[in-house]
């Protein structure tokens, strides 16, 4: 089904050689992190991130010159695609025009990989001869064993242990890129063997996934924890599809009245979304940037703007965003890189000042819409990334019914080629929608520490 | 700069980012070189380091600051100075 006249690509030429910082152009601040408790069991302080990232986090530089080195590494797979969904636009029936920036044309199939060859870069450049995270699903895991490849650093990976047993392909992906892959928890580490006496299905968690990684910088000088998506500098990273998507609506000669991502930790959603937030910001655009997150895990919607732990290991420093507190337990749905019980500070904030919206959708309606996505459009979209095109269906929708043509770009972070299992439960008709109850939301907010006292200091 | 300016700067830094660094204003230089940095979380580690740049209008090399150990106020105070006599020969 697809037209020439419907794909919009760019030249690699053509590929914006700078990332866009938010910072720059809002009229409001990031409230700052803090720190609840001090570690008193260190002997020595040793820095885990390299300066350049934080500074990348912390600084109001509007556009940030991408390394030659990682321009050049992009070059794989960028200027990534952006198509109109013509096929889709007809089975809707609808007068508007949907068009979608396609992120899963990489190795690691999703977006992560644009902000793991930066990353990754930046830690050889400070000398890091290892990296090591902790990985849920594996989508993070991957990209980062990928960009480690790139650059010649050496990866260990911590993968929780149901998703290890569970989701092979992803563990193989990282095997062939030449990382050191543990299932968590692991018996290399003592959190990981403490953990093992006490539970013997190994099951795991990411929380515990995360402890192992940073337990073993402590052994080994030269390795360093990198984590990826909420991160400000991440979400830098990724405005490269961005970007790339305002000058492929101008080769289009559109410009969206809706532009939409799934939110998960942030990065996916920032990247699309910022730099057409900044034409809203400092000029005369109206277009409306729209979240789709899973009713199971409606942290924007249904969650509160406050301060909490990013993991629910309860030791990492608080951040402000909107949350549903870390001990908040995900329903075990498919879209596992929505499931965080938080999201970035920095979309929170934005969120909260009212520069973008949010909606939430069921499982069942958004697999609906992934399964006629890849009917039409010929790309089987991730489960997260299905949550978008649901979101861009249902404008779509409602365009229709107001017979009016708007213009919906929406993003597909990644493909869906190692969730099929999940489409197979949806086919068979086995997806359940979950129905999270206030109560369950509050009882889990009410366990986030009162941090005012530390803020009135 | 001279160390004892810098260990100065690094004291005053300690004091207002790093609360749970316990510094009197009678101690010698040689007892604040000896305060321990153990108890810090790397949040209010790095709030330090940025907020050391800024006072003394610098960036540190990522090369040096990732790799070094900091014990104590004193490895930190001689890391700036080799940082900055980086920076000068640069």
């Amino acid at each position: 089904m697809s037209d020439l006249g419907y794909r919009f690509d760019l030249t690699a030429e053509e590929m914006p050689t700078q990332w866009y910082n938010i910072l720059a152009d809002l009229p409001y601040e990031i409230p700052r992190d803090i720190s609840l408790k001090n570690n008193s069991e260190k002997q020595k302080m040793v820095m885990q991130v390299p300066m350049e990232l934080i500074r990348q986090s912390m600084g109001k530089q509007r556009y940030v010159d991408i390394p030659d080195e990682v321009l050049s590494a992009y070059r794989q797979w960028r200027p990534s695609t952006l198509v109109r969904a013509v096929a889709l636009e007809k089975a809707l029936d609808t007068p508007a025009r949907i068009y979608y920036k396609y992120e899963g044309n990489n190795i690691s199939g999703s977006h992560k990989l644009t902000t793991a060859i930066a990353q990754v870069y930046y830690y050889k450049k400070a000398g890091v001869k290892r990296v090591t995270t902790g990985t849920g699903a594996g989508q993070w895991g991957s990209a980062l064993s990928v960009a480690c490849k790139m650059f010649g650093l050496e990866c260990l990976v911590f993968m929780v242990g149901i998703s290890y047993k569970q989701k092979p392909y992803r563990k193989i992906l990282m095997k062939m890129n030449g990382a050191e892959i543990y299932s968590s928890p692991s018996e290399i580490t003592e959190a990981g063997r403490k953990f093992l006496a006490l539970n013997a299905d190994a099951k795991g968690n990411i929380a515990l996934a995360i402890a192992e990684a940073i337990e073993a910088t402590t052994t080994d000088n030269s390795t360093r924890f990198c984590i990826g998506s909420g991160e400000p500098y991440s979400i830098l990273h990724q405005t490269l599809i961005g970007l790339e998507a305002k000058l492929q609506m101008q080769k289009a000669g559109d410009y969206p009245d809706f532009v939409v991502g799934c939110l998960g930790a942030g990065s996916n959603f920032g990247g699309l979304t910022f730099p057409f937030l900044q034409d809203r910001l400092v000029g005369d655009s109206k277009v409306r940037c729209i979240s789709v997150e899973p009713a199971s895990c409606p942290k924007l919607t249904r969650g509160e703007y406050r301060y909490d732990f990013t993991d629910s290991s309860g030791v990492t420093p608080m951040e402000k965003m909107y949350t549903l507190g870390h001990d908040y337990v995900t329903p075990d749905i498919h879209a596992g890189g929505l499931r965080y019980h938080a999201t970035s500070k920095l979309v929170s904030a934005i969120y909260h000042h009212g520069d973008i919206e949010a909606v939430a959708y069921q499982q069942r309606e958004v697999f609906k819409s992934g399964v006629l996505f890849s009917q039409t459009e010929g790309i089987i979209p991730a489960p997260e990334s299905a949550h978008a095109v649901h979101g861009a269906i249902e404008l779509a929708l409602a365009a229709k019914e107001n017979n009016e043509a708007k213009v919906i770009l929406v993003g597909i972070s990644g493909h869906g080629h190692f969730d099929m299992s999940a489409y197979e439960s949806y086919l068979a008709g086995e997806l359940d929608d979950v129905n999270i109850t206030d109560r369950q939301i509050r009882d889990s907010l009410d366990k986030i520490p009162d941090v005012s006292a530390l803020l009135d200091q | 700069m001279e160390n004892t300016d810098l260990l100065r700067i690094v004291a005053d830094i300690l004091r207002s980012e790093a609360k749970a660094v316990s510094l009197t204003a009678e101690m010698s230089n040689d007892e604040l070189l000896k305060v321990s940095l153990g108890s810090l979380d790397s949040l209010t580690f790095i709030h330090m380091v940025v907020a050391l740049e800024e006072r003394l209008s610098t960036q540190f090399d990522d090369e040096m600051l990732m790799g070094g150990n900091f014990s104590t106020v004193s490895d930190l105070v001689n890391y700036i100075g080799l940082s900055l006599e980086k920076e000068g020969s640069a």
